[in-house]
């Protein structure tokens, strides 16, 4: 299949957007670069200022312990987890998720003897555990999650694979694979073999397909602002140009290893659309109907925006789903669930 | 950069020999893992003896694989030594806990640090090592094997150490511990 990735002077015109005296007004206010402003309203409206006010508040993210239910009862980590001191809650749609609402001063929750047993996986907060459970994952499936570190994805499949079948959790950083391979030791799982293989050209080099690919892309953690304030300024349009190019390239890279009828999600930490709605859209324009987007079947979080005055933004993509930060009580992030026919 | 031996890789060889000394060929037949290999490089210090298991190799892309399966051993200097979770393993499928102490929470917590098991903190014995040997370390509260040490003496002189009150003395020197790897990885969120 051939695959022409577009080119950067292309996808710097599609994303270009010319900010509105509102917008540049709030810019300045929040400390934001003022294109991030102008797309928040055009999406959100007069809810941009929640959404403004949220990412000012880092106490909105609440961690949740992932309970390895394969090592331990959830029942009984909750359990422990309160007896050293620990408020939690446990979340309805993901059986094993255990949020922290509050912990004593000591231990920290990323260093109870329970999680250095392997008994639970550290999430800064419940986002990163919809990709997983909207992939329809099955016992035996052979999966490929194309970015995996630093594991927290690529773990809890296999949890929800009984590990059993095969995982290839890939990434290319040295120090984030030193992290997902601790944390496959650590936490006992055995249907995971680790690459290291550039996720852009990951389908020249795994001369296999899968049932399942988790396509968590590297991106520019728009959806994190709270706790990475600098992102408010750091990426201007040309860096996320340059971001998104890379988005593509892993999702085209990746969607050619997907079998016949099999689920890619792809996934993000970032409110841009640039990086979600127009990477899925490009996408599916790039190889037209051999792929569709299926809807995750979960009504409690947000829609993709299909109405963005950016590129081309394929209708399709409103079966996609959005965590926002003022709405959900969670990091922003985006998933779609992507199948060939 | 990442080093990987099949075995007959020699600490792999080693490895399963140390456990044939504290338990009979017969006894861990069933408990004996398969497709051994060894991966280096990955970690400072450190390398890991791992198990494929049921994971077959994928044509074309053993160059790029950093690990695969479960951990089995870890390599210290030169040394193989058991990992705690295949040693807990190997307690359960022999259905008999030997060369082993179990700690008291206070030596659990100093463990878990990486400092050594003293005297005062033994609260059971399990037989079947000499001054020097490699013992598995467990947490008296749930039973899971939480590290791996050298013993500093010997089960009868460790009794007598504790019916003296020989409460600060190093019973167990650690060697690798379940900490090890936050104390030595920087953490990432996710």
């Amino acid at each position: 299949m051939a695959r022409e990735i577009a080119g950067l002077g292309e996808i710097l015109r599609d994303i270009t957007i010319d900010p509105s005296p509102v917008a540049r007004d709030l810019a300045r206010r929040y400390g934001y670069l003022p294109y991030m402003i102008e797309r928040y309203i055009r999406i959100l409206g007069d809810e941009a200022i929640d959404l403004l006010n949220a990412m000012e508040n880092p106490s909105i993210l609440r961690p949740v312990a992932r309970c390895n239910s394969l090592r331990i009862g959830c029942i009984e980590l909750e359990r422990r987890l309160s007896r050293l001191g620990f408020k939690t809650r446990r979340l309805e749609w993901a059986p094993e998720a255990i949020e922290i609402i509050d912990h004593p001063e000591s231990p920290s929750i990323g260093a109870t003897h329970e999680y250095l047993k392997g008994f639970y996986y550290l999430h800064r907060d419940y986002s990163p555990l919809i990709p997983p459970l909207a992939m329809r994952l099955g016992r035996g499936q052979r999966i490929l999650d194309s970015c995996a570190a630093p594991g927290g994805k690529a773990t809890y499949i296999a949890q929800l694979i009984g590990d059993e079948g095969l995982i290839i959790a890939n990434d290319i950083s040295i120090n984030r694979l030193r992290s997902l391979v601790s944390n496959i030791v650590r936490m006992g799982f055995g249907s995971i073999m680790v690459t290291r293989i550039d996720a852009r050209r990951i389908h020249k080099d795994l001369r296999l397909t899968f049932e399942r690919i988790l396509v968590d892309a590297p991106c520019s953690a728009e959806g994190y602002i709270m706790i990475d304030p600098d992102r408010k300024w750091r990426t201007d349009q040309r860096d996320l140009a340059l971001l998104v190019r890379r988005e593509i390239e892993i999702l085209l890279s990746s969607l050619e290893l997907l079998e016949p009828g099999g689920i890619l999600a792809y996934s993000t930490c970032s409110i841009a659309p640039e990086e979600n709605e127009y990477v899925v859209s490009r996408a599916l324009r790039h190889y037209g109907e051999e792929f569709d987007i299926v809807d995750p079947g979960f009504s409690m979080w947000s829609r993709g925006v299909e109405d963005l005055l950016i590129g081309d933004i394929d209708p399709r993509v409103s079966r996609c789903i959005r965590t926002w930060p003022h709405k959900h009580g969670a990091g922003g992030s985006f998933v779609c669930i992507i199948r060939r026919r | 950069m990442y080093h990987k031996e099949k075995v007959g890789s020699k600490h792999a060889r080693e490895l399963l020999e140390m456990l044939l000394r504290i338990y009979t060929p017969d006894s861990m037949r069933k408990c004996i893992p398969e497709e051994l290999s060894e991966i280096c490089g990955l970690f400072p210090d450190i390398c890991l003896i791992v198990s494929r298991g049921d994971i077959h190799e994928v044509r074309g892309i053993s160059r790029r694989t950093v690990y695969m399966g479960r951990t089995v051993g870890i390599v210290i200097r030169g040394t193989p030594y058991p990992y705690p979770a295949f040693l807990q393993s190997v307690y359960k499928c022999t259905g008999d806990i030997r060369a082993a102490i179990e700690a008291y929470p206070q030596g659990v917590r100093a463990f878990l640090y990486g400092n050594d098991i003293l005297v005062a903190s033994v609260k059971r014995i399990y037989r079947g090592f000499r001054a020097g040997d490699i013992v598995g370390v467990i947490d008296s509260e749930d039973g899971s094997v939480i590290g791996i040490g050298r013993a500093s003496m010997t089960p009868e002189d460790l009794e007598e150490a504790l019916s003296r009150g020989e409460s600060t003395r190093v019973a167990v020197k650690n060697i690798f511990d379940l900490g090890w790897f936050l104390r030595v990885l920087k953490p990432i969120e996710e």
